[in-house]
């Protein structure tokens, strides 16, 4: 049996001998290198991955890894939710996300026109210029096509986007679909819904979309998910999996427990019961914050992966 | 007969604004300010001036609106037929037709033989709004 051994600090010692010493540390620390050998073995097998992350994480500088490890050809579908896109969009354009803190005064910045979000500060005039652009990109976008699916849609968003550490323009050149069932949850819902009132024929397709999800990989005889956080990209992502028998690999990263039955909070194992994934699947919840437990894992993966010469990097 | 322009910001109660391809009286406008959502957004309720229906609908608040021209003339009554009467306008002597449906539902007793109206015209359509009584 495994037994405990004492993390000590060697001078240079790099993040993958860090996650190393994780594995007989215990707790969280243990289950974050099970997390990281499940990466691993989910390209190393031949698993097609599905990555999915919520709108903070897109907020916060994650978005700029998220773009790497589809670039490097790690992840083969991205669900999320809409403040992610709405962000990595933002960003491609130039907009700044600002860093302040949690305790804050709410009620002057709310007067200030700066939304929190934890300790981060996004301002209304961001989201005024993201109009702006989603507007115009909408026209652009009706004149080619009146009704295309969301993951369509995302696609043609990537493809007039120019910045390397946005995930929408790596998946769209890398033919990695991004689905976002829940497309109108957040500020592009306003967009598309004015998009909708000028041209009644414009139709953004959510049903359509899911049938090309849970198709999508159903003939693949490995599936990888990586959930980080909860709520609906994470539920989607072993959705996607359920015609064919559920997930052969699962890592969850939340903040969520499992108390309250809410979808964030269900580890691996309660999704066996619901057949989402497998009995005998390699799975593993970590709890804590991806910001900090999500760059471990794909430090970790990318570079044993790059030494096995699993990943273009 | 068309439309002038003018900016969602500026529609109030009262206010005429072309919505759907039809002239609507405003009948109420909400405005929220800038925020997640954007830029500020205009929510106007509306009521078409000849169909009667009501309307609700969000614009920038930097839109650019449509706004109908409404000419107000007068006419008097030649005929009713049924559910058709027959006006001539007083100042063009034009004569028309029109069905009692586009006479307001109030005042559609009070049409008869002879008697002078008001009526409106917008966008081509037009709608009698009011019996003066007999000439």
């Amino acid at each position: 049996m495994e037994y405990v051994r004492d993390l000590v600090w060697r001078p240079g010692m790099t993040v993958k001998e860090l996650v190393e010493g994780f594995a007989a540390t215990g707790f969280q620390s243990t289950e974050l290198y099970k997390a990281a050998q499940i990466v691993v073995r989910m390209k190393r097998e031949g698993a097609k991955v599905i990555l999915t992350f919520t709108s903070n994480m897109g907020t916060s500088g994650l978005r700029g890894l998220f773009a790497q490890l589809i670039g490097v050809g790690l992840v083969d579908v991205v669900i999320t939710t809409v403040g992610a896109i709405e962000e990595d969009v933002m960003k491609a354009l130039g907009e700044r996300f600002y860093i302040h803190r949690f305790q804050a005064d709410d009620v002057e910045l709310h007067e200030r026109g700066m939304n929190r979000v934890g300790n981060l500060l996004i301002s209304n005039d961001s989201y005024a210029r993201f109009e702006a652009f989603a507007t115009r990109l909408l026209e652009e976008i009706y004149r080619e096509k009146k009704r295309l699916t969301v993951s369509e849609l995302l696609r043609e968003i990537g493809l007039r986007l120019e910045d390397e550490n946005s995930f929408l323009y790596q998946a769209a050149r890398r033919d990695v679909p991004v689905f976002c069932p829940a497309i109108t949850d957040g500020s592009f819902g306003f967009h598309l819904f004015m998009a909708r009132e000028r041209h009644p024929d414009f139709d953004v397709d959510v049903v359509g979309d899911f049938g090309r999800m849970i198709l999508y990989l159903s003939q693949e005889d490995r599936k990888g998910v990586i959930a980080l956080g909860g709520g609906v990209s994470k539920h989607h992502a072993i959705l996607m999996t359920l015609l064919s028998g559920g997930a052969d690999y699962a890592v969850y990263i939340t903040t969520s427990t499992q108390f309250s039955g809410s979808m964030s909070g269900a580890t691996t194992s309660e999704a066996k019961s619901w057949g989402k994934i497998k009995d005998d699947s390699d799975s593993v919840t970590v709890i804590g914050d991806a910001t900090i437990l999500f760059p471990l894992v794909a430090a970790y993966a990318l570079e044993v992966l790059r030494e096995e010469g699993l990943i273009e990097a | 007969m068309g439309v002038t322009h003018g900016s969602a910001g500026d529609l109030k109660k009262g206010s005429y604004v072309v919505i759907d391809g039809e002239p609507c009286v405003v009948l109420s406008v909400a405005k929220s300010k800038p925020g997640k959502h954007g830029a500020a957004k205009v929510r106007v309720e509306a009521r078409g001036l000849f169909d009667g229906t009501r309307r609700s609908k969000i614009f920038p608040a930097d839109a650019d609106v449509e706004i109908p021209i409404i000419s107000k003339r007068s006419a008097q009554v030649l005929a009713v037929m049924g559910d058709t009467i027959q006006l001539m306008d007083l100042e063009t002597y034009e004569t028309f037709e029109l069905p009692m449906s586009a006479v307001d539902e109030e005042e559609r007793s009070k049409v008869e033989s002879g008697a002078e109206v008001e009526y409106w015209e917008a966008l081509g359509k037009k709608k009698v709004m009011k019996v003066k009584g007999p000439s």
